[in-house]
C-alpha cells in the first residue's frame, strides 16, 4: 500500500520529468528553427516554400527569418509560462496530497449543507472539501505561499529564493496577460528584483531561462523532502 | 564588420515584431561581444552554436526588445 512518502515522491518525480520535458522541447525545437536559419545564410540556394492550408500564410524567402526569430522567442515564452505553472501545479497537488492523509488540519472548517446533502459518502465530502480549500488557497499563492510551506512543513523559504520565485511568477503573468510589456503590477510583485522599468519589454534571455528551470527544480527537489520528514514527527 | 564565415556584412535583423538578432559565426563572435558591451547593449548568445555540412558553426546573439537595431548595427559598422 502507497504512503505519503511514496505518493510525494512519485508527485516530485512527475513534476522533475515535465521540467525536463519543457526544457527539452524548447531545446530541440529551438535547433530545429536555428538550423533553418542557418541553412538559408549559409546555402543561398536553398529556398523553400511552405504554405498553412489552413490559414494560407506562406513561409518562403520573404518572411522566414523574421518568422523564425518570433517563432523562437514565442517557444521560450511559452515554455517558460509552463514551467512556472508546473511549481504552481505541484504545489496545489502537495497540499492536496498532504489534506488528503490529514484531514483533521481542516477540522475547524463548516462545510456547505448542500454539499452534504449532494455526496454519497463521507470521503466524497472531505475530498471536495479539500479541494475547495486547496483551490482557494491558489487564489491568495502570491501573499500565503511561503507561510503555509513555514506553518504546514516547517519549511522555510529563503528570501532569495521567494524573491526569484515572485520575479518568475509576475514575467509570467506580463508574457501571459501583458504582451510582455511591464507595467505597475509587475513591479509591485517584484518590489527590488523588477528586471525592466514600465513599458520596456521584458525580455527572457537563456541565462535567465536556465537559472529560473534550476531553482524551480532545486525548490520542488527540497519541499518534497520537508513534506516528507514532517510526515514521521 | 564582415563575417569570414558568410562573407557577409554582419547586419542586425529587425523584421515585425520579432526580436532583434545577429547570425556571426564564431570566429568573430567575441569580437561583437566586446562591442556589444562596450556599448552597454543587452543581449544573450544561444546556447549552441550549429554547423552545417562541415561550414564554419553559426551562433545566433538575440538583442533586447528594447533596443533599437539601427543604434546597434551603426554601433557595429562604426567599431569596423
Amino acid at each position: 500500500m502507497a504512503t505519503i512518502a511514496d505518493e510525494i515522491n512519485g508527485l516530485r518525480d512527475h513534476s522533475l520529468q515535465s521540467l525536463d520535458d519543457i526544457h527539452n522541447f524548447y531545446t530541440h525545437t529551438k535547433q530545429i528553427l536555428r538550423k533553418h536559419q542557418i541553412m538559408m545564410t549559409m546555402f543561398p540556394d536553398f529556398h523553400q516554400s511552405v504554405k498553412n492550408q489552413e490559414t494560407q500564410q506562406v513561409l518562403d524567402d520573404n518572411n522566414a527569418f523574421s518568422s523564425t526569430q518570433k517563432y523562437v522567442d514565442e517557444l521560450r515564452s511559452a515554455t517558460f509560462q509552463s514551467m512556472v505553472m508546473q511549481f504552481e501545479g505541484f504545489y496545489s497537488d502537495v497540499f492536496q496530497l498532504w489534506y488528503s492523509y490529514h484531514p483533521g488540519n481542516l477540522a475547524g472548517q463548516k462545510v456547505e449543507f448542500e454539499d452534504i446533502l449532494e455526496a454519497p459518502n463521507k470521503e466524497d465530502i472531505i475530498r471536495k472539501h479539500i479541494q475547495t480549500h486547496v483551490i482557494g488557497m491558489a487564489y491568495t499563492w502570491i501573499i500565503t505561499w511561503r507561510s503555509n510551506l513555514e506553518s504546514h512543513f516547517k519549511f522555510t523559504v529563503s528570501d532569495e529564493r521567494a524573491a526569484q520565485i515572485a520575479e518568475a511568477k509576475a514575467t509570467r503573468d506580463i508574457h501571459a496577460h501583458n504582451r510582455g510589456y511591464v507595467n505597475q503590477e509587475y513591479l509591485r510583485k517584484t518590489k527590488n528584483s523588477a528586471r525592466n522599468a514600465v513599458g520596456d519589454y521584458l525580455d527572457i534571455p537563456e541565462d535567465y531561462y536556465d537559472k529560473t528551470w534550476k531553482m524551480i527544480k532545486s525548490l520542488i527537489g527540497d519541499i518534497a523532502e520537508a513534506v516528507k520528514k514532517q510526515k514521521t514527527r | 564588420m564582415i563575417d569570414p564565415a558568410t562573407k557577409k556584412q554582419l547586419a542586425v535583423s529587425a523584421d515585425g515584431d520579432a526580436s532583434p538578432y545577429i547570425i556571426v559565426s564564431l570566429d568573430v563572435l567575441k569580437e561583437l561581444e566586446k562591442i556589444l558591451k562596450d556599448g552597454n547593449i543587452r543581449y544573450w548568445v544561444d546556447h549552441e552554436a550549429i554547423s552545417i555540412n562541415q561550414k564554419p558553426y553559426l551562433a545566433v546573439v538575440n538583442l533586447s526588445r528594447n533596443e533599437d537595431p539601427k543604434a546597434v548595427q551603426q554601433l557595429i559598422d562604426r567599431a569596423a
